[in-house]
This record gives C-alpha cells, sequence and structure tokens, in this order.
C-alpha cells in the first residue's frame, strides 16, 4: 500500500472513532443525573410557561433520536447550543477563549519539548555524570510537584514577594495601548503560567528523552555503529536519537490529554482565560452543555494528535507497514 | 608474520555480583591471509575476545590486562581518536550476529555502508561513496537498487550479505566474524559460507571466525582455537586439531559435531557431562578438570596450565594430554 | 472542636463587637447623606483564585474585595496596615431540620426535646467562635424589625428534654437504657440522623447533638455523615423520606416571607413531582400556620404583615419543625487609602452604596476603585445575568424604581421613582390586588443623553411579561396591568395583595429605545459588542475584557447628584468628554464669583459691624458652652461605661468562615473529581484511539 493511501486510510479511520466519541459522549450526558431545569431553577423560582422554553431551547422535550441528531448537528457545527448556566452560546465562549488556551499550552509544550529533549540527551550522553544526577532528580521533584500548589507559589514569590510578575490575567488591567507594548505586556503575563505549565511537562520530557536514548544505546546496531568507528557523539546524536524519536513522537499524542488537565489547574490558579478554566467552571456548575462541547474537543484533539503521529509514523519510522 | 598478536589478554566483567573473568590469559595469533576459527560452548567469552580486538566492549567490561600487537604495531596504546579512526573498520571489521538488529532500522541500508566509508575516507565525494556500496552489494551478490531499502525490507540472509558488504566496505586487513551464520536457516548458511570462502579466496582475506558450531569452522577456516572457560585450551592447524584433538574437551567438541549437511541433529554439546564452570568463580587448577574423564590430582591444584606447543604448530593447554602416555 | 488560635478567637471577639455596632439598634447612621459617584472611574479586577486575589488587595493591585476572609486571612489583613477590615451578618441561617412526616420525630414532644439538647450557647462559644451568632427565630436580626423577640425558646437541659420525652410517651419502661416506643412498646428503631460533614461546623453541632440524643437513651443509626449531593438527595430529592434529622442551612432574601415557602403546607411535595420535595421538605402541615403564612403573603399593610411574621415564628418554635441554630458574620477589607465605605446590612462593606460614596482618604473625589471579583462576568445582558458577580457590574449601572437603606433592610427609599402610593385594587376577574402609583424623578438621562421617562419602566415589564424572561419570572408573577399616566407616572397592578408584592416589582429600568429593537432576539443579545450596554446609574460603561476586568467611568450627568462636579473641580484629569459639564460649571463659578465680588465689596463694611457684634455674643456664649462641655464631658463617661459593659457581655464566640473555606474546598475536590473523571473520559477515548490504531497498524 502507497503512503498516500495509508494516510487516507487513517484519516477514514480517525473519523470513525470521533463519531464513536461523539456517541459515547452524547450517551453519558443522557444518563447524567440532575436535570438540567433543576440547575437553572436553583434560585429562582420559574413558572410553568418559563420551564417550557427552557426545555425547548435545549430540546430536552423530543425523542432522543432526533436528540442525537440534533447534538450532531450542533456539535459538528461548532455551535454547541447554550449553557446552563449563563444560557449563553457555548460555541462562541469556546471561540473567545481557544486562543489563549493554545498559546499557553503550545508555548510551554515547546519549550518542554525542547528543553526536555536537550537536557534529555545530554543527560543520556553524560550518564552517571553531575549533571544527569542533577537533572534527572530536579525532573523528578519538578514531575512529583502539584501543579495548583506550584502555581500559587510562583505568584506568591514571583507576583507577591518580589512583584516582578503580575499576579493574575492575560493583560494589564486596563491593557496598553500600543499594540507592540501589548505583545510584551502578553508575554509578561504568560511567564508564570507558562512557567508552571512547563515544569508540569518538563520532567517527564527529559525523563522520557534520556531513558528512550538510554534503551537504544544498548541495541545491537549501535555497537555496529562503534564497530564502524563512529565518534561517540555520532552515536548519540544520528544512530540512538533517530530511534528514540519514535517513542518521543508517540509520547506528543499521549501527553495531550495529560497536558489538558495541568491547563485545568494552571489556568484556574492564574485566572488565564482559556478553556482549562471553562472546563473548571463548568464542572462547578454541572453545566452539561458547556461539559459536554469540552469533552468533544478534548477527545477531537486526542484523535487529531492520534492521526498526526500516525501520518508522522509513516514518514518518519522505515518500518511501518502501509 | 602475524598479523594480530594478542598476549595474555584479560577482559573482565564488573558485575554488582563480583568480577566476571570472561577472557583470562588469553594467546591469540592471526597470519596475513588464514582464517582462524574460535569454539567453545556458550558463555566461554568467544564474543568478547572478539569485542576486545575492537576495544567495543560493554561499560562494565575492562581490559584489565595484555597487549594487542598489529601489523607490528601495540593498537592497545594508541589514544581514543586514533583507534577509532586507524583501526575500527579501516583495519580490522566486523560481521556481526546476523539478527535485524545489527543494522539501524531507520537509515538505508546503502547509506549505512557509505557512513563507513565516510568515516575513514573523508575526501570522498557522497556519489562515490554511494557508488561504492553498491558495488559491495554486488559483490555480496545482492542487486545494488535495494540499497535504497531499509533494513526490515531485507530478509535474514540478505541482511547478513549486506553486513558483510559493509564489513568489506573500507578494505580492511582483519575481518572478525561473531556467529557470521548463525539463526540462519541451512541454505542460507551455506550460501553465506559459500560467499565468505569465495571473498576470502578474490580478496585474500585475513579473517577471525567465531562460532559455537565447529563444523562451520572446519569449512572456512585454516586454523582452529578451542576457548573453555576464557581460556583457550587448544589451537592449531584445522587437520590437526579435527583430526588428532589432544585436549579432552576438544575431543568432546569435536567427536560428535554434526556436519554442515547433517544439521537435523542440533544438540551440539550435550554429551560433555557437566556445565560450563561460572566465570565468576572458576575452578582452580585446569578449568575444565571437574567435567574431565582423564582428571588427576595435579588437574585440580594451581597453576593452571599453560599451552605448550604438543607437536609443530599445534598447542594444546593440559596436563594429560589425549595420546599422550600417562 | 474546632480548633482556632488565640489570635483568631481574639479577632472573632473583635469581629463581633465591630459587627453589633450597625446591626444593633439601627443606629443614626441613615441620617448621614450619601452621595455620588465620587470616584472618577470603577474597575473591577477578575481574579480566579481566591488566593491571588487577596494577595492583590496586599499589593494595592486592588482596593476593595467582594470575598469574606477566612479565618488566618483575617489575622492577616488585622496585622497588614494597609487593610481595614469591617463585618457584617450574612443573609443566613443554620437549623436542624426535622422530617415531621416519620416516626418518631413526627411527635412534637420529641421535637421539642431536640430543641431542648441544641447548646447553642457552647455553639457560638467553641463552634463560632466570633464568626457567628446564636439564633432562636428562622428571621435573623440582619432582617430587622421583622424578628418576634418573644418566641417559645427551649433551655439547653437533658433534664427538660427527658421529661418532654417522658411527656411524648418515649419512656425507658423495660429499663434497658433505651427508651421505649410508646406505640408498639418496644425499644425505639433508630433515628435516622444526617450529618453534614463538608461543613466542620454543622458536623460538630449535628455530632453533640447527636451525642446528647444517645445519652438520654435514644437510639441513632449512625449519625450519618454526608457529603452536600449524598444528603440533597437523601433528605430532599426522594419521596421516600427515609431520614429523621439534618443540619440545614438557607440564604435569604431580604423579606421575612421565606417563613411561608419553608413551612407551608403547599410548599410540601411527598411525591418529588417537582424534582424534590419543595421548600417544605421537612413536611410540616399545621393548618393555623398555613392561615398565617398565606396571611404573611397577602397581608397589604406592614403591620398585618408583620403580625403574620410574629404568629409564623411563634407556631414553628411551638411546633419545632426546625430548630434555629446560629447565622454567620463576614468579615471583608480594602485598602487603607479609601474612605467612606458603607458597610450594608446583609452585603457588608463592598456594598453598591460603597462604590457610590467612597473616595480617596487623601481627597473628596477622584481616584479609580479597583475592586477585585473572584468570578468572571458571565454576561453583560441584563436579561439572561444570572451570576452574583454580573450583578455586581450590572446593578451599578442600571437602576431601579426604589433602593432601601443600607443600615436597615426594611426601610425603603425613593430612588428614580421619588415616591410611591399603594392601593386596594378588585381586578376585573373579582381577585384582591394592589395598585401601585410611581412617580418617577424628572430629570434622569440615559447614558446616551436619552431622557428617562416612566415609558421605560413600562416598556420594561410588559417586554419581560411578554417574552417570559426566566430571571425575572417571579418579579413579575402578580403582575396584572400596567397603566402609563403621564411622562413621569406609571401604575402597575398585581392580582395579590402581599405586602413584599411591592417588593417583587423593584426591577432595574431597560433604555426602551434600545431594547425594542432587541425584540425576540433577548437570549443571543450582546450590548457590550452592540456598543449598546446603556443605563441610567452613576457608572457608564466603557470596555469589558472576559476573564479580564470591566471598566466603568463616573456618570458626570447622573441625576441623583449633578453636583458631583462642581465639587470636584479637579477637571483637568477627567477629560474631553467632560469638558462641556467642566465648562459649564465654570462659567457658573465665575458668574458667581463676579457677583460674589461686586456684593462682598458693600457688604464687607456691614459685615465687618457685624462682625464686631458677633463676636462679643460669642465670649459670652462660649463661657455658657463651656460649662455645657462639662456635663457633657459626664455623659460620655456613662456612655463609656456602657459600651464597657457591653463589650464584656459579648463574650460569646465565633467563627464561620473557616466553614466556608471547607465548604470550597469540598467543593473544589468534587469537582476536581469530575475534572479527573472528564480527563479520564478524553485519556479513555485516546486510549482507544490508540489502541486501535495501534491494533491496525
Ligand atoms: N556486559 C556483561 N556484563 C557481565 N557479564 C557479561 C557481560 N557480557 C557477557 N558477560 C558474561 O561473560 C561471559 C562470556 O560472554 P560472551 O558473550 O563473551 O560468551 P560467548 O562465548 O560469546 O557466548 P555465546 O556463544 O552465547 O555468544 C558469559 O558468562 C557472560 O555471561
Ligand atoms: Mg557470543
Amino acid at each position: 500500500m502507497s503512503l498516500k493511501r495509508y494516510i487516507l486510510k487513517r484519516i477514514l479511520y480517525s473519523f470513525v472513532l470521533l463519531f464513536f466519541a461523539l456517541t459515547l459522549n452524547f450517551i453519558i450526558f443522557r444518563m447524567a443525573p440532575g436535570n438540567p431545569i433543576q440547575i437553572v431553577a436553583s434560585g429562582m423560582r420559574l413558572e410553568p410557561e418559563q420551564v417550557e422554553r427552557l426545555i425547548e431551547l435545549w430540546g430536552l422535550q423530543e425523542p432522543l433520536h432526533v436528540q442525537y441528531v440534533r447534538y450532531l448537528k450542533s456539535t459538528l457545527t461548532w455551535d454547541f447550543g447554550y449553557s446552563y448556566n449563563s444560557l449563553e452560546p457555548v460555541g462562541r465562549e469556546i471561540m473567545e477563549r481557544l486562543p489563549n488556551t493554545l498559546l499557553l499550552m503550545g508555548v510551554s509544550l515547546f519549550f518542554a519539548i525542547t528543553f526536555g529533549t536537550v537536557f534529555g540527551i545530554y543527560a543520556a550522553y553524560k550518564r552517571g555524570s553531575l549533571f544527569d544526577l542533577t537533572s534527572v532528580s530536579i525532573s523528578l521533584f519538578s514531575y512529583a510537584l502539584p501543579t495548583f500548589w506550584m502555581g500559587l507559589l510562583m505568584i506568591y514569590v514571583g507576583g507577591y514577594v518580589f512583584g516582578l510578575f503580575p499576579l493574575a490575567g492575560t493583560m494589564s488591567r486596563p491593557p496598553p495601548l500600543d499594540p507592540i507594548v501589548r505583545i510584551f505586556d502578553l508575554a509578561w503575563h504568560l511567564f508564570l503560567p507558562g512557567l508552571t505549565l512547563f515544569l508540569f511537562q518538563y520532567g517527564a520530557w527529559l525523563l522520557m528523552m534520556r531513558s528512550t536514548l538510554l534503551e537504544a544505546l544498548h541495541e545491537d546496531y549501535i555497537t555496529t555503529a562503534r564497530a564502524k568507528g563512529v565518534s561517540e557523539r555520532g552515536v548519540l546524536f544520528k544512530h540512538a536519537f533517530r530511534n528514540a524519536m519514535l517513542p518521543l513522537v508517540t509520547n506528543i499524542a499521549l501527553q495531550i490529554p495529560g497536558l489538558l488537565n495541568g491547563a485545568i489547574l494552571t489556568e484556574t490558579v492564574f485566572s488565564w482565560r482559556g478553556l482549562g478554566l471553562y472546563t473548571w467552571s463548568a464542572i462547578q456548575f454541572t453545566d452539561y452543555p458547556v461539559l459536554q462541547a469540552l469533552f468533544y474537543i478534548f477527545a477531537l484533539v486526542t484523535i487529531v494528535c492520534n492521526l498526526i503521529v500516525d501520518v508522522v509514523y509513516g514518514y518518519i519510522d522505515p518500518r511501518i507497514q502501509y | 608474520m602475524n598479523l594480530l598478536e594478542v598476549s595474555d589478554l584479560k577482559v573482565y566483567y564488573h558485575t554488582t555480583k563480583g568480577v566476571v573473568k570472561a577472557v583470562d590469559g588469553v594467546n591469540f595469533i592471526v597470519e596475513e591471509g588464514t582464517s582462524v576459527g574460535l569454539a567453545g560452548e556458550s558463555g566461554c567469552g568467544k564474543t568478547t575476545l572478539g569485542l576486545s580486538f575492537l576495544k567495543l566492549l560493554p561499560e562494565n567490561g575492562m581490559i584489565e590486562g595484555g597487549s594487542l600487537i598489529f601489523e607490528g604495531d601495540d593498537i592497545y596504546s594508541l589514544d581514543e581518536k586514533d583507534f577509532r579512526v586507524n583501526v575500527r573498520w579501516n583495519q580490522i571489521s566486523m560481521i556481526f550476529q546476523g539478527a535485524m538488529n545489527a543494522l539501524n532500522p531507520v537509515f538505508k541500508v546503502e547509506d549505512q555502508i557509505a557512513e563507513a566509508i565516510k568515516l575513514h575516507s573523508t575526501k570522498t565525494k557522497k556519489s562515490e561513496r554511494l557508488a561504492t556500496a553498491r558495488d559491495l552489494l554486488k559483490r555480496v551478490d545482492i542487486d545494488p537498487t535495494m540499497g535504497r531499502h531499509y533494513p526490515h525490507e531485507f530478509s535474514g540472509g540478505m541482511r547478513q550479505r549486506a553486513m558483510i558488504a559493509m564489513a568489506l566496505a573500507c578494505d580492511p586487513q582483519l575481518v572478525i566474524a561473531d556467529e557470521p551464520t548463525t539463526a540462519l536457516d541451512v541454505i542460507v548458511q551455506k550460501q553465506l559460507m559459500d560467499l565468505l570462502r569465495r571473498l576470502k579466496a578474490e580478496m585474500n582475506l585475513s579473517m577471525v571466525v567465531i562460532s559455537h558450531d565447529i563444523s562451520v569452522l572446519a569449512e572456512l577456516c585454516d586454523y582452529l582455537n578451542i576457548m573453555y572457560a576464557g581460556r583457550i585450551v587448544e589451537w592449531g592447524g584445522i587437520e590437526g586439531v579435527f583430526e588428532n584433538p589432544r585436549h579432552h574437551y576438544t575431543h568432546g567438541l569435536i567427536s560428535t559435531f554434526p556436519t554442515v549437511e547433517d544439521k537435523e541433529r542440533k544438540s551440539t554439546f550435550e554429551f560433555i557431562p557437566g556445565a560450563p564452570p561460572n566465570l565468576l568463580d572458576p575452578p582452580l587448577g585446569c578449568r575444565f578438570h571437574p567435567r574431565c574423564p582423564a582428571a588427576t590430582e595435579i588437574c585440580r591444584q594451581e597453576p593452571t596450565p599453560e599451552l605448550r606447543e604438543i607437536s609443530e604448530k599445534h598447542y594444546v593447554a593440559c596436563h594429560h594430554p589425549r595420546g599422550d602416555l600417562h | 472542636m474546632i480548633k482556632r488560635s488565640k489570635v483568631e478567637k481574639t479577632i472573632g471577639l473583635l469581629i463581633l463587637i465591630t459587627l453589633f455596632l450597625p446591626i444593633l439598634p439601627v443606629m443614626a447612621e441613615d441620617e448621614v447623606e450619601l452621595t455620588g459617584p465620587w470616584a472618577d472611574e470603577l474597575f473591577f479586577k477578575i481574579y480566579l483564585n481566591p488566593e491571588v486575589e487577596y494577595l492583590a488587595l496586599k499589593t494595592g493591585d486592588i482596593n476593595l474585595m467582594d470575598w469574606e476572609l477566612p479565618a488566618e486571612k483575617v489575622a492577616d489583613a488585622l496585622a497588614d496596615p494597609n487593610i481595614v477590615t469591617d463585618s457584617t451578618a450574612d443573609l443566613g441561617y443554620y437549623l436542624i431540620d426535622i422530617n415531621c412526616q416519620r416516626w418518631p420525630t413526627s411527635d412534637v414532644h420529641f421535637r421539642r426535646a431536640l430543641a431542648h439538647l441544641v447548646d447553642k450557647a457552647r455553639i457560638e462559644t467553641d463552634i463560632l467562635q466570633g464568626f457567628g451568632y446564636a439564633l432562636d427565630s428562622p428571621v435573623p436580626v440582619v432582617l430587622g424589625g421583622w424578628a418576634n423577640p418573644d418566641i417559645r425558646t427551649y433551655e439547653y437541659s437533658a433534664a427538660l428534654a427527658a421529661a418532654e420525652l417522658d411527656l411524648g410517651g418515649f419512656t425507658d419502661t423495660d429499663a434497658d437504657g433505651i427508651r421505649n416506643d410508646p406505640i408498639t412498646g418496644d425499644n425505639m428503631a433508630d433515628v435516622l440522623f444526617f450529618i453534614r460533614i463538608d461543613d466542620p461546623e454543622r458536623k460538630q453541632a449535628g455530632e453533640w447533638l447527636a451525642a446528647e440524643l444517645k445519652a438520654l437513651g435514644v437510639p441513632i443509626e449512625g449519625e450519618l455523615a454526608v457529603e452536600r449531593s449524598v444528603c440533597s438527595n437523601a433528605v430532599m430529592d426522594t419521596p421516600a423520606g427515609e431520614w429523621n434529622v439534618y443540619t440545614g442551612g438557607w440564604g435569604l432574601g431580604r423579606d421575612p416571607d421565606h417563613l411561608a415557602d419553608f413551612y407551608h403546607s403547599k410548599e410540601f411535595d411527598p411525591e418529588c413531582i417537582g424534582g424534590w420535595r419543595g421548600y417544605n421538605y421537612p413536611g410540616f402541615v399545621n393548618s393555623t400556620f398555613d392561615y398565617w403564612a398565606d396571611l404573611l403573603k397577602t397581608a397589604s399593610t406592614f403591620e398585618d404583615t408583620k403580625e403574620a411574621a410574629f404568629m409564623c415564628q411563634e407556631i414553628i418554635a411551638e411546633q419545632v419543625p426546625g430548630i434555629p441554630m446560629y447565622g454567620h458574620i463576614g468579615v471583608k477589607a480594602y485598602r487603607v487609602e479609601w474612605t467612606d465605605l458603607v458597610n450594608a446590612v446583609g452585603t457588608g462593606i463592598n456594598s453598591w452604596w460603597s462604590t457610590y460614596n467612597m473616595h480617596p482618604a487623601a481627597q473628596d473625589y477622584g481616584g479609580r476603585i479597583e475592586y477585585g471579583i473572584k468570578s468572571d462576568i458571565e454576561t453583560l445582558n441584563v436579561m439572561t445575568a444570572a451570576w452574583t458577580y454580573t450583578w455586581e457590574v450590572l446593578d451599578k449601572i442600571y437602576e431601579s424604581p426604589y433602593t432601601n437603606n443600607p443600615y436597615d433592610l426594611a426601610d425603603d427609599w425613593g430612588w428614580l421613582a421619588e415616591s410611591w402610593e399603594i392601593e386596594d385594587w378588585v381586578s376585573p376577574t373579582g381577585v384582591d390586588g394592589i395598585k401601585i402609583t410611581f412617580h418617577f424623578v424628572e430629570d434622569a438621562i440615559w447614558h446616551d443623553d436619552v431622557p428617562f421617562t416612566a415609558e421605560d419602566m413600562e416598556f420594561t415589564y410588559n417586554y419581560i411579561m411578554e417574552q417570559g424572561i426566566p430571571r425575572y419570572a417571579s418579579s413579575t408573577q402578580f403582575i396584572e396591568d400596567v397603566v402609563l399616566v403621564d411622562d413621569y407616572t406609571l401604575e402597575v397592578y398585581q392580582d395579590t395583595t402581599s405586602y413584599f408584592a411591592f417588593h417583587y416589582i423593584n426591577i432595574p429600568v431597560l433604555p426602551k429605545h434600545i431594547w425594542e429593537d432587541v425584540g425576540d432576539d433577548w437570549q443571543d443579545y450582546d450590548p457590550v459588542a452592540e456598543g449598546e450596554l446603556i443605563g441610567l446609574g452613576p457608572w457608564k460603561f466603557v470596555d469589558y475584557v472576559a476573564g479580564e476586568y470591566v471598566h466603568l467611568v463616573a456618570n458626570e450627568d447622573y441625576w441623583k447628584f449633578p453636583d458631583r462636579f462642581y465639587q470636584g473641580l479637579s477637571m483637568a484629569e477627567i477629560g474631553q468628554a467632560k469638558s462641556l459639564s467642566m465648562l459649564r460649571a465654570q462659567l457658573a463659578a465665575a458668574n458667581l464669583a463676579v457677583e460674589v465680588q461686586a456684593e462682598s465689596i458693600s457688604e464687607l463694611s456691614s459685615q465687618f459691624t457685624d462682625f464686631q457684634a458677633s463676636a462679643l455674643e460669642l465670649i459670652g456664649s462660649s463661657v455658657d458652652s463651656i460649662g455645657d462641655l462639662a456635663d457633657n464631658i459626664e455623659a460620655l463617661d456613662a456612655n463609656i461605661g456602657t459600651l464597657d459593659a457591653e463589650i464584656v457581655s459579648l463574650t460569646s464566640d465565633i467563627s464561620g468562615i473557616e466553614t466556608q473555606t471547607s465548604n470550597l474546598q469540598a467543593g473544589l475536590s468534587s469537582a476536581s473529581n469530575l475534572g479527573y473523571a472528564s480527563i479520564g473520559i478524553a485519556i479513555l477515548v485516546g486510549a482507544i484511539a490508540i489502541f486501535m490504531s495501534r491494533r491496525e497498524s
């Protein structure tokens, strides 16, 4: 089979999976306890007509299969209906928050991968050295630290004690007018949450890079390379690294759901207005339409990441059978 | 003149349980243009000896003593870089066991061969190197266009041929082949042996062939070394050793070895009673004495018997060699 | 027993003392004229983490914050010279709920016995420790005159409780240490006792009560310790009603009509048709009570309503469908750089009145109030906004017909409607109702300079009723008709005679010229995006960035207080938008100055002679006043003495806030459980994805 057909097949397959996730997502929320009217009506008393209106708003009066089609349509068009809590359109809320989350996750992921792999490779290269020992301990430590606590510590030290960084938010309030200054302002606000989320991931990347490299270094082809006269550095960076890359790429896809978890905590601590924070508040209010939309997005992200990994694998791992 | 002369080589592995004396005072000679076999039970230190020629030992393996003279130079005294650039592959190359893993799975075969050339003749152009690589593939009966493929697309036999082609890439004076045919089926084994024999003749190669399968050595080698528990117990011309094994261990090995044509009887060494010794704590005296039918009190005492020339170019390390009168 | 440090206990005591200053007798503070806005800007900063918001108060990033400080933060705030704290009682109370439908709590003697076993003094001293106060009526003292001071109270006494049990026939006839059931004669079945463990205060109070009961020989099943969700399911949401005693709590509004809601038999829904057992989940059914509860909601005069409220409280005290235990006291904080904040009853120092009246301590006007709020704004659409923090913003922008004395919830103050009349009225269908005639002020203008008229208010009521807007459903539920009399007079007809009906209709006025175009679109309407967030209030909307801030500026044309910019002449900073009114002000001032100067020349001489005369007079009168002063000092001494006595008498204890922290933590942990569940699902899907894709390849 050609690479093209392989990719097509993966895409098709991802769609099937997505459909499966969509359906599961629908079923889970139909089975969830509590009815929306009760959730909305907490704190106000509703007349029967009002209750009817709300039921209509969420289409709850319709038979399940009609609701399902409605749900499919609203999900696939990124409309997502209305929040139980704010009665606002969920799609709009999500689009507003998406860029902030992408920025926070993207930047921290980028630096975590970069620093994690570079230091991981170096630690593997200098295995047993003081550098190796310290970076492994630091990684284990940062990996084990609770993110929420870490974030608060950062705010306390960086924001309060030294006053170097802002305590909350994505921008100065009110924000600077000059667009260039605004970019710096954003970076300044991104620093602490970014660092927190970076530390959330960094250790895992370093440890994984180091261990896959060390594993690769015990393979027979490494002895062959050494026998050929390849230098220690060449062995590490060319022969071992190319092989260690493969699990690394898989790991990116596997890390994303965990990263979302970290983002929920980080965004909450830092008042960073993104999807994580949205998830947190939706959970607080048992806001099912919002949670349903977010779960769908998380599933979508996971599936897309897997698809990307599969495709990238197709290119970088010659052993993949199409 | 001897191409390679190893004297009193000691290679120990340092483990948490203690020191594994995998090679313990080995003397070993390869004459130019000859191929020398190295046989022995599994775990007796054959691979360790082979790897130590190229200083490729695992991290915990140390060369604790002895010297290695190659073409008159003491190559162990070279610094690391010199050794890497000049000795490895350039003078001594190696054919590893033919399993999947000896070739790097993520690089094309021809690139891996070309890499070996590049490392030792940096001035060549890439296209030249690739052309040479394809030539080499042709020499080992592989379609040169296959070079563009990855190792996993090769069959086991092809991979081993590619390995051989790679070993020849820098025109080495000595090729070490560690179990070149193990784990391959009989027909492929035979083809490979033919290939090695042909190449040896064509290129006047000097070779060290390591195998626990003595029949392979019988077909390929001019001389044979028998190793037991980290020591060479007998060596000599192939015919001499085969027809008149003087060490009791050698006798045991040879007496029932299967021929290449008769490989169904795979069980090779079962008949030697007892198990090979633990190299962490080898027996005092002759290391073979617990299993030896002719052992006497002297065999159990130190010092361990040294190799001595028992007839022309035939050495044995035994207090009571076979054929000697007691 | 809840552990608190010595410092915290001392603080609790201090809080209790400061608290009772405003809420005991309504003091003379309503005489102080509250005016504003004095600050130039009102800037809401959104913090989603309360810890961080508090740090922001400490650094001065905000001047005022919205949430109550937990005990350990109170200690810190008191030690911080930049922070001022003030306390207020919450609108709410905690009680022992008793199931009147299940044996043996259906027996009134048993319930009274329970009431004798609640040691409120100990709750005050050992649990609340200053952050709360004991109460006997379901109408807490913050509701002002509605609380009946003469109801039956139950002295804490095991002996009296035992006597009540004996009276009910729950005697230990077989002398095995367990009281016997008067009906079966056997040992009593277990009493089902639900204790909320997510709230340490209620947990402690509940455990004490359970222990007392056991000591009296009443068997209890397990003191069923439960989280909020479990309890609401077992106690409130299932028809079975398998419970006897529960540690409950309620938040309240400004009116005492909750008395009727909580215990009227029609609010009891044993089949859970409405999704739960109703407000009256204890299932208290008493026709006399129903009579007074109906009257409470239909009486049209204050006197009649108050009598009904008092009777309801008496019956509750007699019949004990619940045992009121205590109310909370909260401490809130602001920065020392600001002054003249208003600690309104039920809200505290971050009240509407504070933002209206406060100004920097160093000057009489100007500055930017930076107000930290601990949640995002959901929407600034006044028709859908349901969220407390959204209303923190919206109630600064919109105005309602009237308001109430910040120090007395029962005292209505005219506002947009200067005055009103309430008359009896009979609807065409013969239902008794009331007619309310509002007389609105004539000089109010909307933020976009369109004049306000009664038509806007008429439109608002009609719009809400036509569109059936859920948020205002209860506000307009009794409105029969709205009639516009003239530009500033509006009649509202309600088909209820309830005294509180007048409170229901006090809702923010919509600008008709904007909302008539919104029409059916109210659900999706985004006034910010449309640039149409137009109100009447003291603050004008400038800018909102979701999750970050809301920016309001002072309304220089605020109808209630047009003098603002004559007094605060620091126009330089205020900018061009205000220049017109500034010029007007300056012109007036200049004119005045010219007149005054002309006059003053002629007047100066006469003034001089006047002055001479008055100086002589002054000398005479000051001799008198020295005498007066001496008297005053004596009176003051006496006052100080009584105050001291009060302080000593208020040795009761305190607490409350730690409870909220733990509530919050419990909430957070259940939230994060759900969070993990959600991540779990995502991972599950991911795992399935990976697993299947691996299998594929
Ligand atoms: N890295 C190592 N650390 C410790 N001991 C080792 C190590 N490598 C090999 N050994 C031990 O050294 C001894 C010799 O091993 P070696 O691989 O040289 O034997 P061999 O004769 O090649 O055996 P085979 O026929 O199985 O390949 C064995 O006892 C083996 O267990
Ligand atoms: Mg070996």
